[in-house]
């Protein structure tokens, strides 16, 4: 059964927010199956790139160190970055923090996917969150899905 | 040598395949024993899950400290040691001040990682934007991190930052961070951390040289300084006649740098505000080096100035010793 079927686009408006989406686990639940994924990953428009790093070496290397810190295209490509967080009923479970824009992962009580604690129970209310590093693109799709069985998933497994 | 400090090599910034690094956490101890580092700390992006999954104390890989990147939008923190547990999500340039104060009440140690990287969104977060004017909750700052610290701008920011800190009064201890995500394949110059440790090296006596500041940064040879009555880096003394002792051992980790073509020239002992109170010549043949120094204000710290790969460079530096007359906190 789907515990949660999310949907949210993102525009660089969201950059440095995070989006929850609460979910609840019921009782009987051993193992969580979660797919998530975001596109597109990168800012393939080159002069817009090119504007926004310019805009952020201004910020972060002013005179006189704009020359220590390289050109505009040393920073290509310009990508999102919006990684997922997860609490359980006890808490904070970790983060999936790396640039993989597709993920899938499993939770128990036994063991969690790369970057997650096992929680200490399961059935309860749980958070997903959406940690929106930067969006550069002007939408980022993210679908995130959350089932206690793994054919509710789509993709391969 | 006057001291009864054992200083060993430490990396204190390290990411496995729990966050964006290509370590397993065993991997990641097994290199850190492979370049002669006694010390690592665990500390991946958000999370501590590869802390359930670290091999046994008494393996013989080097000792672990647990710790987190808090990698949040206005900065990246790296927090070592206490309960890790204080959420990073809701960090904000508003409620940082509180937020530090939470993560030592936890029995955290705070430093800030490579507060002059660009950031967002070429590299989110990396640029330390919290705008905080309270340092007191910060024990260490990363002013080298990655590759070549000794030469890169930002790196040279960071430590005009970390000196501009101690001249205001606060005790911070100076940290190399290598922010290894991964085998590093380039060949390029990297440094390490020194701590000051009494005693056998464990994760708990590494924790503790770091919250007392026995901290040094090199990018070849061990460098250290005390006084002849035996105290040392990160120590709160009273200023006034001293009798320092310096120390270099060309043989720490020499295979990790030979490569480098490292030479010493100088060795300058500088107090606030830039201030320069002695120079010495500092060249391979020394390993001690004694001078008696009439020192006032907040602090005396060392720094030993040569060439890496042919480019003139601070290539060693040590926390400052502190002196309790010039306040500070």
């Amino acid at each position: 059964m789907l515990l949660l079927n999310a949907s949210k686009v993102l525009t660089p408006e969201n950059s440095k927010t995070n989006v929850a989406f609460p979910f609840l686990v019921p009782e009987g639940c051993g193992r969580l199956w979660i797919s998530y994924s975001y596109a597109p990953k990168e800012l393939e428009d080159l002069q817009a790139a090119r504007e926004i790093i310019e805009r952020g070496l201004e910020r972060y290397a002013p005179a006189p160190f704009r020359d220590g810190y390289g050109t505009w295209r040393d920073y290509l490509p310009l990508v999102n970055l919006v990684t997922l967080s997860l609490d359980s009923p006890d808490g904070y479970c970790g983060c999936a923090h790396r640039h993989d824009p597709a993920i899938r992962l499993t939770v128990d009580r036994a063991a969690a996917g790369p970057g997650f604690c096992p929680p200490g129970r399961m059935a309860g209310q749980w958070r997903a969150v959406l940690n929106c590093h930067a969006v550069v693109t002007p939408v980022c799709s993210v679908r995130l899905l959350v089932s206690d069985c793994e054919e509710d998933l789509p993709g391969p497994r | 040598m006057v001291t009864a400090m054992k200083w060993i090599a430490a990396e204190l910034h390290t990411h496995t395949c729990h966050s964006d690094g290509t370590f397993t956490t065993q991997s990641l101890c097994e290199a850190a024993e492979a370049e002669g580092l006694s010390v690592v700390a665990i500390t991946d992006h958000n999370t501590t899950a590869p802390l359930l999954e670290l091999p046994p104390a008494a393996s013989g890989a080097a000792a672990v400290i647990r710790g987190i990147e808090w990698t949040t939008f206005w900065g990246h923190l790296c927090i070592l040691g206490g309960t890790l547990d204080v959420d990073w999500r809701d960090a904000s340039p508003e409620n940082m001040p509180q937020k530090l104060k939470e993560i030592r009440k936890s029995g955290g140690i705070c430093g800030i990682a490579h507060p002059f990287a660009v950031g967002s969104p070429m590299c989110t977060g990396c640029h330390w934007s919290f705008g905080i004017t309270d340092f007191s909750g910060i024990t260490y700052l990363e002013a080298w991190s990655e590759h070549f610290p000794c030469v890169r701008c930002e790196c040279r920011r960071a430590v005009d930052f970390w000196v501009s800190l101690l001249d205001q009064g606060y005790r911070i201890a100076i940290t190399y961070g290598r922010d290894w995500h991964g085998a590093d394949l380039d060949g390029l110059p990297r440094a390490c951390t020194c701590l000051g440790i009494d005693g056998p090296v464990t994760a708990e006596a590494a924790l503790d040289a770091v919250a007392r500041r026995r901290t040094a940064v090199t990018m070849g040879p061990l460098f250290w300084m005390e006084t002849a009555g035996g105290a040392g880096s990160g120590d709160v003394i009273p200023s006034g006649m001293l009798e320092l002792v310096f120390g270099i051992d060309w043989s720490f980790r020499r295979g990790q740098w030979e490569h480098c073509k490292i030479q010493a020239r100088r060795l300058q002992v500088l107090g606030e505000g830039g201030r320069l109170l002695w120079e010495t010549a500092a060249g391979e043949g020394r390993t001690e080096i004694r001078k008696t120094l009439y020192v006032t204000g907040k602090y005396v710290r060392a720094q030993l100035l040569g060439t890496v790969c042919g480019q003139e460079a601070v290539i060693a530096m040590c926390t400052p010793l502190f002196l309790r007359d010039g306040g500070g906190t």
